[in-house]
């Protein structure tokens, strides 16, 4: 009998694999904006991993300079209001950002996206009850509740990210089941069937790897609005308490004096966070777009 | 000798992908008469589709025409602008497509199908397209209450009867139809096969069929060309391709093919897989799957000779 | 195989306003009332035009779908009466090959996963999956296996991938297959291949196959007997042979005759009927084909003709052949 050659033009690899390798040499445009992000973010990490390395002061030492000195060659940033140096308060605070973040979308995705999967899998009474209790949070306006929450749990890190995740719980219940409803139609699910698999083992081998791309997708564009709410609440000092460094507190605190003229206080923090937001917003935009093959070329 | 309808000299179209160049029309010549129906035939990525779709100048992005011409009427296609092109499509080149349901507006009446077409090609008058198109669907054995009905409604059959009233509409000299019964069932097959041999003898249409069924290239068409990976391996009038298939790769094909009216299928495939036009074979395209390829095959690139009346190309025969 | 007076219908869902107007559900009749057995070694076609019921039969059969009424015996086991644990291992003995290699396939998953994915859940050769793997891609043809072991089916052409389909569905070395059109999404070249190579299967590991198919041509060469389906009903059931030869059903002539034949010498006289498969949810009354039909009388447009055998072996359900 005749054989079929073996005709394995690249190397066996999975999803990751294959995007390392897209990433290598970029070629589309959603290719570039993940490479931007990733660059971008990385120096995030850096500052956020190393504060001590970068940082030239203590950022929660008082009175280093005089009050309020506008950037100088001393203090690159200047210092604010209590004459602390700017910079390394922007430069700690990127560890504060990125832990509360990061923290709030995962125990998110924890809990949601199984729910979405079991939910949309299973169907029937479950999936009713789940996806009117999901709609309905997701109905309420999301701030407001975030701070309903976070007024009721009382500041710090741990708080403030759980009253963030409880927010995006119903995007990936909505994203993931949506995912299912659409997977468990597919042929590969009725073959697994036919083998006789168990439905928890068709979710885990079958359906979950297929719903895990527009999972990684809305993760990182939840880690860009986590850090505009984690800012948003610190902000209305429902965060994290002072003298801990975190940029929504800065913010506010140079609210105060802005009026006063003194703009960096305020500038610098602020464009951490439009950065920061904007390295994981490139990020998940340009992985939708390189991990939908229907938008990729014919 | 009489003028050619369509000749295609020496044509590359070309798909320029990111990560390759993909050769799917490599190095193409054919001609045809007019009241002739040329059949294009070979297996998925063949490059027959691409091919009718570049003497319509419809080749979807990123594909090109890298060279060659294609001569219509003695005019070159290929040095057309848009706009011409434009103009000659639907008046004097039309299309059928494999599915009707893509090429017909699903929120359009089909009298506004035809009516339109023939208002964009010269008819001024509506009453007098809209009478012209009670008598083309009559013609392919519709009612013409029909034509008030939208695509959904009508079965698959029917809409392809639709899809060859419009490409017909304009007694244009030249229709190119890509695998117009692939998505029907066989008796709706051979109720279609049946209309379009009725129209070409009543009206002396030229066609170019393209299709992957060796068996419904028999019925219909005159000649031949077959098509592997972007070139023509063999060409010949139909009658001598199917007594006489002298390419091996026309020869596995003819027998992965079963015929109901023979006693026994004599099961002899062609082994291997198609290769990828991205990156042929060098030589002769078919060499790795060919039971009777040399070093000759395997270096040198066989041009389509004359033998006997067939042209083919291949080393065996030189 | 035995199966008796199986019927399989889709509730056609409505808008909660249609509900309000009218309580008559509405069904889509995709196989209704039909009856066949399947010897042992034995190759049954099961053909029709898209649309008849023959995928949904094959479907019903290995409850991938539940039937509505019915019954189906594998080995004088109740198919229908199994619960959960009983079918999942009846699963071991009876097997699908789907249409489209492109969909049947995890993307997710290589070649090998997919393979041995079977072998695990049904607990076999424990320890020694990956030999048995390499075992069977070795058996479809697909060498080295080991490089197919560890690829991924995106990598993989159409007929290769139908070929990990067949090596997953053997794995089990289950007694019966369904294959569902197992080659009509694949190139004409390629079709000839994995027939060959599921007829050699079936020599080797004794099985039995429904065979599910549009093409008559195909259904000639690897069946063994033929059951012709029109709008859920058998119309005509036989021996290729007689079937082939003298068919009795004026549905099975026009299929026939309708095939085209890549012999542009053969010259034939066609029976061509008009119209298309109508609707399935009101099929005509009487017999279902009586509206295309050119020899239709008075009785046939009254009268529900049954599949009655009128030579050995041979049964057809029309007044003017019974």
């Amino acid at each position: 009998m005749e054989v079929e050659r073996a005709r394995v033009e690249e190397p066996p690899v999975g999803m990751v694999g294959l995007l390392l390798k897209r990433l290598r040499k970029p070629a589309y445009v959603g290719e570039y904006m993940v490479v931007a992000g990733l660059a971008l973010l990385s120096v995030f990490l850096f500052l956020a991993l190393f504060p001590d390395l970068v940082a030239p002061y203590d950022p929660i030492a008082i009175g280093l300079g005089p009050r309020l000195a506008p950037p100088n060659s001393q203090f690159i940033m200047g210092t604010d209001h209590l004459g602390r140096d700017v910079l390394s308060r922007v430069i700690w605070g990127a560890r504060i950002a990125l832990l509360v973040s990061t923290s709030a979308a995962v125990l998110s995705l924890v809990i949601g996206a199984p729910l979405g999967l079991v939910s949309g899998f299973l169907g029937g009474k479950l999936d009713r009850v789940l996806s009117l209790v999901m709609d309905s949070i997701y109905a309420f306006p999301s701030l407001v509740l975030a701070i309903a929450i976070a007024a009721v749990l009382g500041p710090g890190i741990a708080n403030v990210a759980i009253a963030i995740s409880v927010i995006y719980i119903p995007t990936y219940f909505r994203v993931v089941r949506g995912e299912v409803l659409v997977i468990r139609e597919q042929l590969y699910v009725e073959a697994a069937r036919a083998i006789g698999a168990k439905s928890p083992t068709i979710m885990r081998k079958y359906v979950l790897p297929n719903a895990l791309p527009s999972m990684i997708v809305v993760f990182t564009l939840n880690v860009a609005d986590a850090v505009l709410t984690e800012a948003g609440l610190s902000f209305l000092g429902l965060g994290i308490p002072p003298p801990t460094p975190d940029w929504g507190q800065d913010l506010q605190r140079g609210l105060e004096v802005v009026l006063s003229g003194s703009w960096h206080p305020i500038f610098f923090p602020g464009i951490m966070i439009v950065l920061l937001v904007l390295a994981f917003c490139l990020i998940g935009d340009g992985l939708g777009e390189v991990l939908n093959p229907r938008l990729r070329e014919p | 000798m009489s003028e050619k309808l369509l000749v295609i000299e020496d044509l590359a179209v070309y798909y320029f992908t990111r990560a390759d160049v993909i050769k799917a029309v490599d190095g193409v010549s054919i001609e045809m008469n007019k009241g002739e129906v040329l059949g294009l035939v070979g297996e998925s990525g063949c490059g027959k589709s691409t091919l009718g779709y570049a003497i319509i100048r419809l080749i979807p992005s990123p594909g090109r025409i890298v060279s060659g011409r294609i001569l219509f009427h003695g005019e070159n296609l290929v040095e057309k602008s848009e706009e011409e092109m434009r103009d000659l499509r639907g008046r004097r080149i039309s299309m059928i497509f494999q599915d009707p349901m893509t090429s017909l507006n699903p929120v359009m009446k089909i009298k506004d199908h035809i009516v339109e077409t023939l208002m964009v090609h010269g008819y001024e008058d509506e009453q007098k397209a809209l009478d012209r198109a009670r008598e083309l669907v009559e013609m392919l054995g519709i009612e013409p209450s029909r034509l008030e009905d939208y695509p959904h409604q009508l079965s698959g059959g029917m809409r392809q009867r639709i899809a060859i009233a419009l490409a017909i509409a304009l007694n244009p000299d030249l229709v190119i139809a890509d695998e117009p019964t692939t998505a029907l069932d066989v008796i709706v097959q051979a109720q279609i096969l049946e209309l379009l041999k009725d129209l070409r003898k009543k009206y002396n249409l030229s066609f170019v069929f393209i299709t992957h069924d060796l068996g419904v290239a028999a019925e219909l068409v005159d000649n031949v060309a077959v098509m592997y990976c972007g070139k023509i391996v063999e060409y010949a009038s139909t009658d001598r391709l199917f007594a006489e298939p002298l390419h091996p790769y026309t020869r596995g094909l003819l027998r992965s093919v079963p015929n109901v009216l023979m006693k026994k299928w004599d099961l002899s495939p062609i082994p291997g897989t198609l290769p990828n036009p991205a990156d042929p074979p060098p030589g002769c395209r078919f060499h790795p799957r060919c039971p009777h390829a040399t070093d000759r095959c395997r270096r040198e690139e066989p041009k389509l000779m004359d033998v006997g009346g067939t042209k083919v190309a291949c080393f065996l025969y030189r | 195989m035995v199966v008796e007076g199986l019927k399989k219908y889709f509730e056609i869902r409505k808008s909660f306003l249609e509900t309000l107007v009218s309580r008559k559900r509405e069904f889509i009749k995709a196989v209704d009332g039909i009856s066949f057995e399947v010897g042992k070694g034995e190759v049954l076609g099961l053909v029709g035009e898209s649309g008849c019921g023959k995928t949904t039969t094959g479907r019903v059969i290995l409850r991938l779908e539940e039937p509505t009424e019915g019954r189906a015996f594998f080995d004088d086991i109740d198919l229908f009466s199994l619960n959960g644990e009983e079918l999942r291992k009846m699963r071991r003995r009876m097997q699908i090959i789907f249409q489209d290699p492109y969909a049947s396939l995890n993307p997710r998953m290589k070649v090998g996963e997919i393979i041995a994915h079977p072998l695990k859940i049904h607990g076999l050769s424990e320890g020694r999956e990956k030999d048995t793997v390499l075992e069977f891609l070795e058996m479809v043809g697909l060498t080295p296996a080991e490089d197919f072991y560890n690829s991924y089916p995106h990598q993989l052409s159409g007929g290769q991938r139908q070929r990990v389909a067949i090596a997953r569905a053997l794995v089990l070395h289950p007694e019966f297959i369904v294959a569902d059109e197992p080659v009509s999404m694949l190139d004409v070249s390629v079709r000839a291949t994995i027939l060959d190579l599921m007829m050699k299967l079936k020599e080797k590991m004794g099985l039995t196959y429904l065979f599910i198919t549009h093409d008559l041509a195909t259904a000639k060469y690897v069946c063994n007997r033929v059951a012709v389906m029109y709008l859920g009903k058998i119309v005509e059931m036989g021996s290729i042979d007689r079937v082939f030869e003298e068919p009795l059903h004026p549905y099975t002539k026009a299929l026939l005759s309708a095939i085209p034949i890549p012999d542009p010498t053969v010259k034939r006289e066609r029976l061509v009927i008009g119209g298309e498969v109508p609707n399935p949810i009101n099929p005509p009354p009487g017999c279902r084909f009586h509206p295309r039909c050119p020899f239709a009388t008075e009785r046939c447009k009254q009268e529900e003709p049954q599949l009655v055998e009128v030579e050995k072996g041979h049964k057809v359900a029309c007044h003017l052949a019974a």
